[in-house]
């Protein structure tokens, strides 16, 4: 009886591993450390595929809260409108693609997947009044802020069982767990998927003050202060001769 | 060379950053104003969020108006005591001022209130000085000038100019102005200059200098000095209410563009004991109506971005 179960699990989990196994990926770098000098990074996704197939890969940074606030024109000037929040919005969308998405996978495919930038809904948790323009409002300063990235030739096959991806992390990036979810395509549909996550944090200095900052804010102002007087104090201390 | 700012979150070029700092700090050892209005428009200009831009810079003008008033008070260019009774009343005015601006924002229209003001207030303040000024300059060089104020040799020491209120029970003494004025007046110029810090998130610099040379009637040489001596005390504490509420302030940016403003700070202050005083109050009027024309433009103009987007993590 128990053997009988035990096979039965076994074949049960078969096309699971198999799947797992069509596709081996890893990042270049699975910790960004963000230090004094830090200007953005540039990210590598590397693998191998079992058989040839068409490969899509989708960059998902950690959830955030959107605040969108549009300019009205009332009487006669421009002010700042009333504002929306979207929430949970990804800080980070990339799609990076072997070839164009339309041309490896059905509607339904990229729709399920988040193959395209445009396949995004609006989140569950906004608030009702929130309409598919402030959506698209939204993305488009993202893809400005290149958070939001479509590239449909950066996934290069190097050989029929060799594939590699580049895309670029702005500066601006959002601090937080990553993840990028690896799809490889037959047919127009998924074949295969393989998720690998990566972390980008503050580090040394930078650390020290983003956590003071947040935690400790009364601490974080008296300091800022001091430093600030000490700094225009000293500095006149020392140029007294100019002035 | 660029440099990661972590509350911002994002790098910025950090030469920059320390020119921005400079062109601020001659401008506040120029003419005492905070140098906000120029910095926050740059900085944003530069990509640095404005929450983060509006914060930093309160606490950066902190260190730039030390400078600016030491420099000031070598010379004994500072009127101390007038400057300890505006702060007191701009204490109470900031506290007024926050709530005064919650209560308008539960209102609605509070962004047309603010930005209306803020032009109607510069524009008021400009236009007048500008033609006052214009005039004393203009019959500077039209005939020889009889300076006052300067003694010939073997006259007394003059007594205080009177002033408002100069006879009433809170009258007091300031030495260093040569007047007498109710302490009120102070106390008042100091109150308005510290709603409209809390209200439009300047230094108040704009008004101060102003208010100082017409309604307090101090010698204009003693204005500048004063006027940063207090706003020292007004953006410590706008520099508290941003941390602790906003988490805006970026140590990081702040120390930099401290250190390019603390080089431009001294020659902004040579500057401003060379020339004469009133084509200095006629650089200032030409500054604030050029904000002014900048602000306008900034209303009228449909804004090439109709959307502002902020980022929190969850």
């Amino acid at each position: 009886m128990i053997i009988r179960i035990l096979v039965f699990a076994l074949v049960l989990m078969t096309p699971l591993t198999a799947m797992a196994e069509e596709v081996e990926a890893e990042l270049s770098d699975n910790f960004v450390a963000v230090s004094v000098g830090f200007n953005g990074a540039k990210m590598m996704v590397f693998g191998t595929v079992k058989s040839s197939a068409d490969v899509a890969i989708v960059v998902e940074g950690p959830a955030t809260r959107a605040k969108l606030r549009g300019k009205k024109h009332e009487m006669g000037i421009w002010v700042n409108g009333d504002f929306v929040e979207l929430s949970p919005v990804p800080g980070f969308y990339a799609v990076i693609a072997s070839k164009p998405v339309s041309d490896m996978a059905s509607l339904d495919t990229i729709d399920k997947y988040g193959l395209k930038l445009g396949s995004l809904k609006i989140p569950r948790d906004s608030v009702a009044t929130v309409t598919e323009s402030d959506y698209e409002a939204m993305k488009k300063i993202r893809v400005s802020q290149q958070l939001f990235q479509e590239n449909p030739s950066g996934v290069k096959i190097i050989s029929e069982n060799l594939f590699r991806a580049d895309f670029n992390l702005p500066s601006s990036v959002p601090i937080g767990t990553y993840l990028a979810h690896i799809y490889l395509l037959r047919n127009g549909l998924v074949v295969a998927a393989r998720d690998v996550p990566f972390l980008v944090a503050q580090v040394g200095l930078e650390a020290t003050i983003y956590n003071l900052a947040h935690s400790r804010p009364f601490g974080y102002a008296l300091l800022a202060l001091v430093l600030s007087l000490g700094l225009g104090g000293g500095a006149a201390f020392l140029f007294r001769r100019v002035a | 060379m660029d440099i990661y700012l972590p509350i911002a979150e994002m790098s910025v070029n950090a030469f920059l950053l320390l020119a921005i700092g400079a062109v601020g700090g001659f401008l506040s050892g120029m003419f005492g104003v905070g140098g906000g209005f120029l910095l926050t428009p740059l900085l944003a200009f530069i990509g640095v969020p404005p929450a983060v831009a509006v914060g930093t810079q309160a606490s950066q003008m902190v260190g730039t108006s030390l400078a600016g008033s030491l420099a000031h008070w070598k010379r004994r260019h500072i009127d101390i005591r007038m400057g300890l009774a505006m702060m007191i009343g701009s204490f109470a005015g900031t506290t007024c001022g926050v709530s005064l601006f919650r209560w308008l924002q539960q209102m609605g229209h509070i962004n047309l209130v603010i930005n209306l003001g803020y032009v109607a207030m510069l524009g008021g303040i400009g236009g007048m000085m500008i033609v006052e000024s214009g005039r004393h300059l203009l019959r500077r060089t039209c005939r020889v000038h009889a300076q006052s104020g300067v003694l010939s040799a073997g006259e007394k020491q003059p007594i205080m100019a009177r002033s408002w209120g100069a006879n009433s029970i809170f009258a007091m003494d300031f030495p260093a102005s040569k007047i007498r004025i109710s302490l009120i007046v102070p106390l008042c110029v100091g109150f308005v200059g510290g709603v409209l810090v809390a209200m439009l998130g300047i230094g108040g610099g704009f008004v101060l200098v102003p208010a100082m040379i017409y309604i307090l009637r101090m010698p204009p040489v003693l204005v500048n000095g004063t006027s940063l001596f207090q706003i020292v005390f007004t953006t410590a504490f706008a520099t508290l209410l941003q941390a602790v509420l906003n988490n805006s302030v970026d140590i990081l940016l702040a120390m930099v563009l401290l250190a390019g403003s603390v080089v431009g700070v001294p020659f902004g202050t040579r500057m401003a004991v060379r020339i004469n005083p009133e084509l200095g109050r006629f650089l200032l009027a030409v500054v604030i109506l050029a904000v002014v024309v900048k602000l306008v433009v900034d209303l009228t103009v449909t804004p090439h971005q109709l959307f502002t987007l902020e980022m929190k993590l969850l």
